[in-house]
């Protein structure tokens, strides 16, 4: 009988997705290996929102909620999450692939001696070996690594990959609250977040991307892009020739001499796609492409095609964005 | 009898007493030392630089030392790069009146320290006009170059430290006819029209001195002085500006020549793999050739290059004499600098990257310098310290791992033949295939959407001529230019090698490609590495399907296109690097209804688009305006369309006039392109658009 232990993470009073990935990746292991899976949450008035994991399918929830677990502090982590190990003795320590998970993965396998799979997107037992699938070169391979024997090991899992799948084997796992072990020793102290401000937003790191095209037509018309932004909360991008006419920043471009973007959506307004542009967008989970040319290269690309005047077409998109917005509850 | 004109002749050392010779001998042995020890130090200097190979000229021409010999002579004697300007033809002036009156002091000491006796008769006569026409305009020269240097002294671009050297040469002009005239007072003469200045100057004495002994005391104080000012100049020269009077034409003489787009090789990839070489160079300043060092001290900071520099001209902080000259203070600071400054510690990190290599520096340089190399000798020592900007990083693992600068997957190079028809297919070599001639597709013409329409119309064209040609497809892989141009020298040679035996093996001859970077990879620095394939741009090879009849041109008549007018873009690859200028005006001009309209700066002076040297693949966010300025002058023919034969042109033009007015947008196309729209096979069924 093996153990699996979850470290879930959250931000403003709810569970980030890929806490619910490491729990659907856990459960599923668990099914093989007829393992337990328990999952820990630590924070400060994390007690009611803990309850939300009893029924995903797992074993028992552990609660640490206390208000030094404010922020991330890597002592109190280390210290608390040292001591249910050697409590539950687990297998296999499942994290998130994110700034804390990594930092308290790390310092784990530092202070336990236990081999680290970090960014993995999946794991699998083979025997009492444990082997993960990670991605290299820039996500063009895949390599497999293997543990030694029978030792525990930890693993951060890249959120997104994964996806959250519904519980089948419902349940209803008790919350336990444990207590913090260790002390804050002061050397690392995390203080508060700044929210990213939509007009500077780090073109990497958006969510959605709306970006300006020469199709814009005139330089008036890139405040449209600009405000579509503002109301889907991301960034604005650009092209190298809209750089270069002065309607927007070098820090917006996006391309080959530019950004390499990621984003969920990206909006791409009057692109026609030269290959130097959509180098760097291409790896996007959606793409709409709005064009009045409807030979453009971006339509290959694109998710949605709208072959129209994107200087028409926006202002009626905003119209219909801003009506959302004032609608939300 | 004697005539009178055999009698003509001149005492050597008349008038001076035996021990003032002696003294003059002394003094003249002194100065020589001096000289001598001066140029040793320098060439100590140079020779804290690499040594292999020694003479670097002598590998690349030792097959051809006639065309090396002939630039040399050229670039010494003839100086055309500086015909363009009054200052630049003073300086022809100065050289040639000061080398003849070198070579006639020289002819005197033969005659003295030898046997033979020359000096006398018809030929002094002639000897001593021509000194004194070459003297007169050396001091013309002078007296140009003076002025310049007092009018132009608030300039910011004035070069300080010729004073001295044009003093030292006016006076010694001057004292050199007043020596003459005094002589000819002196000794008499009945020659003076052989000798118009001197002539002038003894008649001046003549009426000034009327005293004998008075006379004698004048020659003797005038001998003196310009005897003592050449021993000063002689001792001078090395420690001053004028040493590029020794360095420049020897840099021009040992330097490496190679055709301007091909960089030098640092290193051979082997000794590395070998252990031969503990560290990759360059790192530091005595890691560049002796040549190149020698080349820092034959720089007279003319600026000819910086005039020359297109990305200088865009507001780049590029300023390629700059380069040169920072360098050479290095030099001047000694041995142990020399040993221990790293490379981008002397030129900054943004220059070196500001570069495209497009070559007018080295083409404008009157002395042979490469500034270009240098600046690439930088961006080398930046990748061994790896301090290159994530953008580049991306591109050179896109290489390393996928053997295109993009990242594409490199199966996918056939993609641009996807929509083809099935008559108009390449043909993909396979393994142990063989054939003659490979079309070179390249990554920009694989993998760009707009390249791969240019690959389109140029595969069109071969098929409609009947052209039995072949494509490598996925064994393709860069040929290592943008690696070679962001300072990767190991990627770019492990590329070459591998490139180099795939097309060894399929017994590849003849290559033709429609991009000119790759052209001068394959064409030119491949040979370095065993190559030697005959590397057509598709211009050249559309020129001769068009000129045998395999390719036929639509008649004025039948073609349904009115006149248009027509401006040619030299790509730097192309023109400047590989002298293919005729080509593709060949094939424009024998288009149907077509104008060709040059733009003003066109052929050798064309300017860069700004993509060239791997700038396609980064972006300082410094001096982008090149392709835009570029665009300009091509709009300012009014043509109607700019054609040119390089992809990366292609991109940055037709990225210019996207941005241009709207008004004013003109169609940037391929020579392929043009030709498609206007031509048909001479066999098969014609003009498939009929």
């Amino acid at each position: 009988m093996s153990h699996i232990l979850v470290l879930t993470e959250h931000h403003g009073g709810e569970f980030a997705e890929v806490s619910f990935e490491l729990l659907t990746e856990a459960r599923r292991i668990g099914r093989s290996q007829k393992s337990d899976v328990t999952a820990m949450v630590l924070g400060a008035g994390v007690t009611g929102m803990a309850a939300e994991l009893t029924g995903h399918g797992i074993h028992q929830v552990l609660v640490a909620d206390d208000v030094r677990l404010t922020h991330y502090d890597p002592n109190l982590w280390l210290g608390t999450v040292s001591a249910v190990c050697k409590q539950l003795e687990p297998d296999l320590i499942l994290l998130p692939a994110t700034t804390t998970g990594e930092d308290l993965a790390a310092r784990l396998a530092v202070t336990k001696k236990w081999p680290l799979f970090s960014r993995s997107t999946k794991i699998t037992f083979k025997g009492d070996q444990i082997q993960a699938a990670r991605p290299v070169y820039a996500g063009k391979l895949q390599e497999t690594i293997s543990s030694i024997s029978g030792t525990t090991c930890l693993a951060t899992i890249l959120p997104g990959v994964i996806g959250v799948r519904p519980v089948d084997t419902g349940g209803d796992a008790p919350v336990v609250a444990i207590e913090v072990v260790a002390e804050a020793d002061g050397r690392v102290a995390v203080t508060g977040f700044v929210a990213a401000d939509p007009d500077n937003l780090d073109l990497a790191e958006a969510d959605v991307i709306v970006a300006a095209g020469r199709g814009l037509g005139q330089v008036e018309n890139v405040s449209l892009v600009k405000e579509l932004a503002a109301l889907l909360g991301g960034a604005v991008g650009s092209t190298r020739v809209v750089v270069d006419l002065g309607w927007l920043g070098k820090e917006t471009q996006v391309g080959q001499t530019g950004a390499t973007v990621k984003p969920r959506l990206y909006i791409a307004c009057g692109i026609s796609g030269a290959t130097q542009h959509t180098i760097g967008m291409k790896e996007s989970s959606a793409v709409i492409a709005i064009n009045t040319d409807p030979s453009a290269p971006i339509f290959n690309l694109a998710d949605l095609s709208l072959n129209c005047d994107v200087a028409q077409l926006l202002p009626v998109l905003i119209d219909q964005c801003r009506k959302r917005v004032e609608h939300a509850p | 009898m004697e005539s009178l004109v055999d009698s003509a002749g001149r005492d050597i050392l008349g008038n001076i007493p035996a021990f003032q010779q002696t003294l003059f001998f002394l003094l003249a042995w002194l100065s020589l030392a001096t000289f001598a020890a001066g140029i040793l130090m320098r060439a100590w200097l140079w020779f804290q630089g690499r040594k292999r190979p020694f003479i670097a000229g002598a590998k690349l021409t030792g097959d051809k030392p006639w065309p090396h010999l002939r630039g040399f002579l050229s670039q010494t004697f003839a100086q055309p790069r500086l015909h363009q300007s009054t200052h630049g033809l003073a300086h022809v002036a100065i050289f040639w009146g000061f080398l003849v009156l070198f070579i006639g002091t020289n002819l005197i000491s033969l005659q003295y320290y030898t046997s033979l006796s020359f000096l006398h008769g018809l030929f002094y006569l002639l000897f001593s006009l021509c000194l004194d026409l070459f003297g007169v305009l050396m001091l013309v020269g002078l007296w140009i170059a003076i002025r310049r240097r007092f009018r132009n002294r608030q300039n910011p671009d004035y070069v300080p430290g010729y004073g001295p050297g044009l003093a030292l040469l006016t006076l010694i002009g001057i004292t050199g006819f007043l020596l003459e005239g005094s002589r000819m007072l002196l000794l008499g003469s009945h020659w003076f029209d052989f000798s118009p200045v001197g002539a002038l100057v003894a008649a001046g004495f003549g009426y000034a001195v009327p005293d004998e002994t008075a006379r004698v005391t004048l020659h003797r104080g005038i001998w003196w002085s310009h005897a003592l000012l050449t021993f000063s100049f002689i001792a001078y020269l090395p420690f001053g500006r004028l040493l590029h009077t020794i360095t420049a034409p020897l840099h021009t003489l040992v330097a490496e020549r190679r055709p301007g787009g091909v960089l030098s090789t640092p290193f051979r990839l082997e000794d590395i793999e070998k252990g031969v070489l503990k560290t990759v160079p360059p790192a530091v300043v005595a890691d560049l050739h002796w040549t190149q060092l020698l080349s820092l001290d034959a720089c007279t900071e003319c600026g000819l290059c910086d005039d020359a520099c297109p990305a200088l001209a865009a507001g780049r902080p590029l300023s390629p004499r700059q380069a040169v000259v920072e360098l050479r203070r290095v030099l001047d600071q000694g041995a142990s600098p020399i040993n221990n400054t790293p490379l981008e510690k002397v030129v900054q990190a943004t220059t070196a990257w500001s570069c495209t290599t497009c070559g007018a520096c080295v083409q404008a340089c009157p002395v042979s310098i490469r500034p270009l190399d240098l600046l690439i000798e930088t961006r080398r020592a930046l990748v061994t310290h790896h301090s290159v900007e994530p953008g580049m990083n991306k591109v050179l693992v896109n290489l390393q791992e996928t053997g295109n600068p993009f990242g594409f997957d490199p199966r996918s190079r056939l993609s641009w033949a996807a929509d083809l028809p099935a008559d108009v297919q390449p043909r993909v070599l396979g393994s142990g295939e063989h054939c003659e001639l490979l079309l070179w597709v390249g990554c920009w013409g694989s993998f760009d959407e707009r390249g791969q329409k240019v690959t389109r119309s140029l595969a069109t064209l071969l098929a409609r001529a009947g052209v039995d040609y072949v494509v490598l497809g996925p064994e393709e892989r860069c040929t290592g230019d943008s690696a070679r141009r962001l300072g990767e020298e190991g990627l770019f040679q492990q590329l070459a090698t591998d490139n180099i035996e795939k097309l060894k093996n399929h017994g590849i001859r003849k290559i033709v490609t429609a991009c000119p970077h790759c052209m001068n990879s394959l064409g030119n620095e491949y040979r370095e590495f065993g190559a030697d394939f005959e590397v057509l741009h598709h211009s050249e090879f559309i020129a001769g399907l068009i000129k045998d009849g395999s390719l036929l041109l639509d008649s004025d008549e039948t073609s349904s296109k009115r006149e248009r007018r027509i401006t040619f873009h030299d790509p730097c690859y192309l023109g400047r690097h590989n002298g293919v200028y005729d080509a593709p005006r060949q094939v424009l001009s024998d288009l149907p209804g077509t104008s060709l309209v040059e733009m003003q700066a066109s052929r050798e002076k064309s300017q860069c688009c700004g993509a060239g040297g791997s700038n396609a693949w980064f972006d300082l966010g410094l001096g982008r305006g090149m392709n835009a300025s570029r665009y300009r002058q091509a709009a300012e023919t009014n043509a109607e369309v700019i054609a040119t034969g390089c992809m990366f042109c292609l991109s940055m033009l037709e990225e210019a006039a996207s941005g241009a007015d709207e008004t004013d947008v003109l169609p940037v196309k391929d020579i392929a392109e043009l030709v498609e729209e206007l031509s048909h096979g001479a066999i098969g069924s014609g003009n498939e658009n009929t």
